[in-house]
């Protein structure tokens, strides 16, 4: 009888990331009291919330074996078409991201479904189109303003005064897709698609449908983190802003496979959870850009070696 | 050191106990290998016959008992150091590489280097040499996934022979164990397979573990019969002929079961099929109600594609494909909702390996697994669980624990986990496809009694399979196909009369 990983190994390996994530928070907080203080944690906050929502609505796109290289994009022009509307529609405006980030995705979903094309073709493709359009839409004002009192409270105002609302946003949308993943018929079959894509194909299961609604999850999920940032901001521009990395790395180093079919959104929000303390930690102690970048690249690796593992029990038989 | 009978022994093994905890998986096994010869060995999937050649190669170490090689004690510390004193085992799943060259492939995890650069040139010359020798037709710079599935399964015997040429092993004779090495392979290709083997007997033993007893006894000297950890015998083919019923006795320890299929189906035709002038066949047949309808035929026959277009995962341009009168939509979904299923025998198309039996089980079966919540459809763990033990008891899959992850279980059991699924559908109409490859007999005997209860009940099924003793057991009508059409239809009074031997007669003159 084969003894597998399986869950011993999950187990092991959620255990190993949070003792990552944990002594990461003590480093950080040894070398700099600053960094527990209120506006520590705020700081760590505002970094997590759209790494957070980004990673989560990829990890649906890895489950599904495929993949999402616009999110960045599509975060960047749902900030922006949000701030278009922010002076018209007041705090309503924040559903303006959320809309149309859904419908960016679906049309990812499309390219990929009715052009054919490998979904890391297609949304590389379309990342640079939805990029293109924020450009032209800001075209003259290169910053949109968005200073309603009553429309940036939807983000930046406080509970408990130390959580902005922003961040109770976040939770909770992470909080049902974890359920959607784990608990619905929905996420069971996303599932499968990642796990054996021939053998759901098989089993009667329209697998385009649930890849197009995947592509329609992310697409919401960066909308949602797109309005939020034109609401915290107080604005948006079309400037280039690396997130898609980030996120993809917060999708992915704490177990959720490229190929997909397992691991997850709770994988993602510990992920998220890990970058933002990481990033927060080294901003707080003034480190120097580059050695950030390095330091980020090396624990991204350390991170993502712990994962490996369980590839590597998959392979022997 | 020779037996009595003046041959000279290659391999022994005598007195093999090996435990796992409580469970005694080798009980004092005993047994041997002459020089040059075939010795098939068989028996069910559990009986032990996986771990004994695992001691044999060093994959495990025995508890008690003594392997001689040559006359020499043989206790291999890992498969590595077997392989280096001539001894060395093809596994069942190949664990090809399609986008390696022949030469590369032969050489995965031995390449040759000049200091670090690999010597390309020299270990392609060594693979052609080798190729030559044991006459395999293709080349060394051949791509894998361009040979045909023989040529595949001949290149990784090649593979486990490379110490033959090259010289490393640190004797000349060479034991290889060959594990189901015709699974997956038409009966074409079995058979050039098992051609090269007897060519080369003459340098090589050869042990191979089957499930196919009637091609075992065809190229096996002799075989040996290991049950429940015991050898419970060997039979030498050359002084007395064995039979695949005889054999099917040792194996289960008891007389094979009748297996009672209703022959005369009922009229009601479930499923009209005419599929004129496709691409790849042209037949036109129904399906009764209750039905176990066969179809026979080697590859390029079209049978499996024709299997694949009733589920709907080939496509067909005109033609009339019923189901109790309405047409066929067009996706395998749409179909499946119709009530249709599909099960082959490659379960790596139908199972999610890494998953547990429970979840294999509720895929497909969403229905009886389901709640409601606000337009949301939760899994509800419990129904789900009871849905696993009442399927899982049916098809008697063991170990019985719904959580156990299936790449673990015996490849039998996989079986049962797919038509566990399929049975909880209830499909009107289940399409299988060589559905029994690589199963023991011991599982064929409770598949086909499933089979058979199933469509005493009224459900309808087509048998597609290359297994004439499956098909005359289950079918009552059984269509036999050659280049895409149905050449010969035998209905049941004819096939109750028949006998396998018979129906071979028919096939040949084809």
């Amino acid at each position: 009888m084969l003894k597998l990983g399986g869950r011993r190994l999950q187990e092991r390996l959620i255990v190993s990331n949070l003792g990552l994530l944990i002594g990461m928070i003590v480093l950080f907080s040894v070398a700099s009291p600053g960094f527990l203080s209120v506006r520590g944690i705020i700081a760590i906050q505002l970094t997590l919330v759209p790494i957070l929502l980004l990673a989560v609505g990829e990890t649906f796109v890895l489950m599904a074996r495929s993949f999402d290289l616009s999110i960045g994009s599509i975060y960047i022009l749902t900030s922006v078409f949000t701030a278009l509307f922010a002076s018209q529609l007041g705090p309503v405006a924040i559903l303006v991201g959320p809309a149309t980030g859904a419908i960016f995705g679906l049309m990812n979903g499309m390219v990929f479904k009715f052009g054919r094309i490998p979904s890391f073709i297609a949304t590389l493709a379309t990342m640079i189109i939805y990029q293109g359009v924020a450009q032209i839409v800001v075209t003259g004002q290169y910053y949109l303003f968005a200073t309603e009192e009553s429309f940036r409270a939807i983000a930046i105002s406080f509970v408990a005064s130390v959580i902005p609302l922003m961040m109770v946003w976040a939770m909770i949308l992470t909080v049902f897709f974890i359920f959607v993943a784990l608990k619905t018929k929905f996420g069971r079959v996303v599932y499968s698609i990642g796990a054996n894509y021939e053998a759901t194909r098989f089993s009667g299961i329209n697998v385009m449908k649930y890849q197009l609604a995947a592509f329609a999850i992310s697409g919401f999920l960066a909308g949602v983190a797109g309005g939020l940032a034109a609401a915290q901001q107080g604005g948006a521009s079309a400037l280039p802003y690396p997130i898609l990395l980030p996120a993809v790395a917060a999708a992915t180093i704490a177990g959720t496979p490229i190929t997909g079919g397992a691991g997850g959104p709770h994988r993602a929000l510990l992920g998220a959870l890990m970058l933002a303390v990481l990033t927060t930690g080294l901003n707080v102690n003034a480190v120097e850009t580059n050695l950030k970048t390095l330091i980020f690249g090396i624990v991204v690796i350390i991170a993502i070696y712990l994962t490996t593992d369980r590839r590597v029990v998959h392979l022997i038989k | 050191m020779a037996s009595s009978s003046g041959e000279v022994l290659e391999l022994t093994a005598e007195g093999i106990v090996k435990r796992f905890g409580d469970f005694v998986a080798l009980d004092n096994v005993s047994l041997d290998l002459r020089v040059g010869e075939v010795l098939g060995v068989v028996g069910q999937n559990g009986s032990g016959k996986s771990t004994l050649m695992k001691v044999l190669i060093g994959a495990q170490k025995p508890d008690a008992g003594r392997i001689q090689l040559r006359g020499r004690p043989f206790s291999p510390k890992n498969p590595h150091d077997a392989e280096s004193h001539g001894i060395s085992m093809v596994y069942q799943d190949g664990a090809l590489v399609p986008d390696l060259k022949v030469y590369q492939y032969v050489y995965l995890g031995r390449e040759v280097t000049r200091g670090t650069i690999l010597h390309s040139r020299g270990m392609r010359d060594k693979t052609s040499e080798l190729l030559e020798n044991l006459k395999i037709p293709c080349s060394s710079d051949d791509f894998i996934r361009d040979l045909s599935p023989a040529t595949q399964r001949m290149v990784s015997i090649a593979k486990a022979s490379l110490g033959m040429i090259t010289g490393e092993n640190k004797s000349d004779e060479r034991i290889i164990i060959l594990d189901e090495p015709t699974a997956q392979l038409s009966s074409t290709e079995r058979s050039i397979v098992f051609d090269k083997v007897r060519e080369w007997k003459k340098r090589v033993s050869f042990v191979i573990i089957s499930h196919l007893l009637q091609e075992l006894i065809e190229i096996s000297d002799r075989m040996t019969v290991i049950r429940d950890g015991k050898n419970v015998g060997t039979l030498d083919l050359h002084e007395k002929s064995v039979s695949a019923a005889e054999l099917h006795k040792l194996i289960m320890g008891r007389e094979r079961r009748d297996i009672v299929v209703r022959r005369n189906a009922s009229l009601t035709k479930v499923l009209e099929v005419e599929l004129a002038k496709q691409r790849v066949f042209d037949v036109s047949f129904s399906l009764g109600e209750g039905e176990i309808v066969g179809f026979y035929g080697t590859i390029g026959s079209g049978v499996r594609e024709l299997g694949m277009a009733l589920i709907g995962s080939l496509r067909i341009d005109r033609g009339v494909l019923k189901k109790g009168g309405k047409s066929l939509g067009g996706s395998i979904a749409a179909r499946v909702r119709m009530g249709i299923g599909y099960l082959t025998g490659d379960h790596a198309s139908q199972l999610n390996i890494e998953w547990s039996v429970q979840r294999n089980i509720s895929l497909s079966n969403w229905d009886k697994i389901l709640t409601r919540f606000l337009k949301l459809a939760m899994i509800d763990s419990r129904k789900e669980r009871q849905l696993a033990e009442e399927y899982m008891k049916l098809t008697n899959i063991a170990p019985p624990n719904p959580d156990a992850i299936c790449m673990s279980l015996s490849g039998g059991n996989k079986q049962k986990v797919i038509l566990a699924r399929w049975l909880a559908k209830e499909p009107d109409i289940l399409v299988l496809d060589n559905p029994t490859a690589g199963v023991d007999v011991g599982t064929r005997e409770e598949f086909y009694r499933l089979l058979a209860n199933s469509a005493a009940s009224g459900k309808s099924f087509i048998l597609i399979s290359e297994d004439l003793d499956e098909l005359s057991t289950l079918c009552s009508k059984l269509h036999l196909m050659k280049d895409g059409k149905i050449v010969r239809s035998l209905a049941s009074a004819a096939l109750e009369n028949l006998g396998d031997e018979d129906i071979r007669q028919i096939i040949k003159g084809l």
